[in-house]
């Protein structure tokens, strides 16, 4: 099938190894991307910070991008995903603004599509029309005996679109039995907040705070890997280890991949081609008996 | 551009906070994820046309 796809700001910037494994496994399951050139910030960081018109027009934007192509926009980053379906949504119920949003579009030649563009989650994609039968039939090595712990992170489930019934929320165990790997349920702390931008944040004990929960859930359940959707998830949960460590007196090092790298290494795809270096904390250990080419870095 | 950049900036980024945070820039900049040089964002023209045109319109 053919989709829509900008890897986004933030996967092609500090979580460039997202948009990297994203593009290999769309491959390798035969997903047809068209690259959308030029989408900016999708206007997620506007958020209380600027009026709705300023982080609408921003979110439109990249709609209207998305528009030429004529496919269903796929994104791996929670944020966007909640971001332009918030634009979406506002925009078709509320014609006053839709109205200024294409006022302000005009000024760049670009016109708001009328019917919106539907955006969707790569998970959602993976178990709707992928199917974790088709996953299963492209592994090439399964996760027989890895210990997987997923971790939704707060986004997927927050505004309710595809993700809103409940039952959804075993759509990462799905695939991650698909692969052939073991779920280590995070009951507690599946949807606990990730702490949202690195680095930014001026919130950070209380991200910290969120972040120790996940990790000490995991760990205490046995997992041996953590898998998130997101890759804000996924590099706060990476970079944060060290300084969760330092000031809680813990020792964790348990590795944090993408769901598109764990999909990656059972589909037999390089480390290289999945960035599996650009971890902070290294899965290649863990990950050794199931590499396809174990190159240690 | 810049001057907006760092107003949205400064309503997230607490300078207090650089000192503890340099360590992870260093894992970033280790792993290849944060470039010395940061790269231009794309549609930069047209993102500043459109907070022209917000800001012409909000008076």
């Amino acid at each position: 099938m053919s989709y829509s796809y900008s890897p986004t700001c933030y996967s092609s910037g500090i979580a460039s190894h997202c948009g990297t494994s994203t593009r290999a496994v769309a491959k390798a399951l035969g997903m047809e991307f068209t690259e959308v050139e030029g989408c900016n910030c999708c206007g997620s960081p506007l958020y209380g910070k600027a009026s709705d018109l300023e982080a609408l027009c921003f979110a439109a934007r990249n709609l209207a991008l998305i528009q030429r192509s004529g496919n269903d926009m796929v994104t791996s980053c929670s944020f966007c995903y909640i971001t332009l379906n918030w634009a979406n949504a506002t925009l078709s119920r509320d014609e006053e603004l839709r109205g200024k949003v294409s006022e302000v579009l005009s000024a760049i030649n670009l016109d708001y599509p009328e019917d919106g563009v539907r955006v969707r989650h790569l998970l959602e994609v993976l178990i709707n029309d992928t199917t974790c039968d088709t996953v299963s039939t492209v592994v090439k090595r399964r996760l027989k005996g890895l210990r997987i712990a997923p971790y939704y992170g707060p986004h997927i489930t927050s505004l309710g679109y595809g993700f809103d019934a409940p039952e959804s929320l075993i759509f990462l165990d799905q695939v991650i039995e698909a692969l052939g790997g073991e779920v280590v349920p995070l009951p507690k702390s599946k949807t606990q907040w990730c702490g949202d931008s690195p680095l930014l944040t001026c919130e950070e004990e209380r991200a910290l705070t969120s972040m120790l929960k996940v990790l000490e859930e995991a760990e205490t359940n046995g997992a041996q890997v953590i898998v998130a959707p997101c890759p804000l998830a996924q590099t706060n949960l990476d970079i944060y280890q060290p300084r969760i460590n330092g000031i809680y007196g813990k020792g964790f090092h348990l590795p944090v991949l993408l769901l598109t790298q764990i999909m990656g290494v059972a589909f037999g795809i390089s480390p290289s081609s999945l960035d599996l270096d650009k971890n902070v904390v290294s899965p290649y250990k863990t990950l050794s008996p199931y590499l396809s080419t174990w190159d240690e870095r | 551009m810049i001057r907006e950049a760092m107003l949205v900036m400064g309503g997230y980024f607490n300078p207090f906070r650089v000192w503890g945070i340099i360590p992870l820039w260093i894992k970033l900049f280790v792993h290849r994820r944060l470039p010395l040089i940061p790269t231009r964002i794309e549609g930069r023209e047209e993102i500043g046309a459109i907070r022209a045109r917000i800001k012409e319109m909000e008076g």
